[in-house]
């Protein structure tokens, strides 16, 4: 299993200065090596699928771009609305309990961008954490486009 | 009709003006990034193998084409404020030095024109243009955003492929001040830096 998550870093050059290639998914490559007895879990659309399989892969990487758009949305509309501003505060709670809830898929993407190791204990705990996060960015998502919906 | 809504009459029925203005606006903002692309294709180009005459090449035109101020401030947001100004000096030197350090040592093996702008869009205030990047492998889609700052259109954010590295190291960075200060951050950025220019 660490042979393929190897060879799948390693295989992914990197291009972007800003500043890593993202071509091939973030989170994807990493999840592939989820282990194979996984429980079920539920996704976006309510079905209930294995922890392993191409659908919860994609549902994580889905979750993990939205969360990504919202965090640079979010300090948008907050360049926006001001310091004094009513909704400033709301904002401000909302991106630091997204970056909470996000932190583990945060954490995967950081190790694929840098070519790093990630461990077992690692990547199983990225099956509960892709719905927190999922969970934290929608609500961050709808106070961003209460402030201006151009930002989201 | 008070004189603000007559203005507003005059600008709905002549957009001229503004058009005009969103216009200029995105023929300069584009003229950056292409600037840019074709600093890096002449960079590629030049086979020059010691990284750190790239970086030399590439260091002036980085800093006329990227917002590195207004991304220092974007990533440390939480911290920047309660930063002294010397810190504040520091970190956006190192983070800078990494950036300049990245771009030598990622674009390399390009060929003229392996950059194509296409298309940009945006108003007076913020532009963002479009790209792509072929190589004989891969196709890499970029979105730049660039706003006006400091006497000319520069960039403040760059998605590849629909990722926004800024948005990760804002993550990465406010959680390595948070759990082991600021000088560790600093260090961090020196290590990174590090890690490119031996890549």
């Amino acid at each position: 299993m660490d042979g393929l998550f190897q060879q799948t870093v390693k295989g992914n050059s990197v291009l972007n200065p800003f500043f890593s290639d993202y071509k091939v998914p973030v989170l994807t490559a990493l999840l592939l090596v989820l282990p194979a007895c996984a429980p079920l879990v539920e996704i976006g659309d309510g079905r209930l699928v294995l922890t392993n399989s191409a659908a919860f892969r994609a549902y994580a990487e889905e979750v993990f771009r939205r969360h990504n758009m919202a965090a640079v949305a979010i300090i948008d509309a907050l360049d926006a609305v001001g310091d004094e501003s009513p909704d400033a505060a709301a904002l401000e709670q909302a991106d630091e309990e997204m970056l909470q809830a996000c932190e583990t898929l945060n954490l995967l993407a950081i190790a694929r961008r840098d070519g790093k190791k990630v461990s077992r204990r690692q990547l199983r705990a990225i099956v509960p954490a892709v719905p927190r996060c999922s969970s934290a960015t929608a609500h961050a998502e709808s106070l961003i486009e209460k402030v201006g919906p151009e930002f989201i | 009709m008070s004189i603000r809504l007559a203005l507003l009459a005059l600008i709905f029925l002549n957009p001229g003006p503004l058009q005009a203005a969103a216009d200029e606006a995105i023929a300069e903002a584009r003229a950056v990034v292409q600037d840019l692309h074709t600093a890096l294709e002449d960079m590629a180009q030049a086979a020059e193998p010691a990284i750190d005459l790239r970086y030399q090449e590439l260091a002036p035109v980085i800093a006329a084409s990227h917002d590195l101020p207004f991304i220092a401030r974007f990533v440390l947001r939480r911290s920047w404020n309660s930063l002294a100004q010397d810190q504040q000096e520091a970190f956006l030197g190192l983070l800078e030095r990494l950036t300049v350090m990245t771009y030598a040592n990622r674009f390399t093996g390009l060929k003229p024109g392996a950059f194509q702008i296409t298309g940009a869009s945006g108003s007076a205030e913020r532009v963002q243009v479009d790209a792509v990047l072929e190589t004989e492998t891969r196709r890499v889609d970029f979105v730049y955003t660039l706003t006006f700052s400091r006497d000319r259109w520069r960039i403040i954010n760059v998605l590849a492929d629909g990722v926004s590295d800024l948005a990760l190291r804002r993550f990465e960075y406010s959680r390595i001040i948070s759990e082991q200060g600021f000088d560790a951050l600093l260090e961090h950025l020196r290590e990174q830096t590090a890690d490119q220019q031996q890549a």
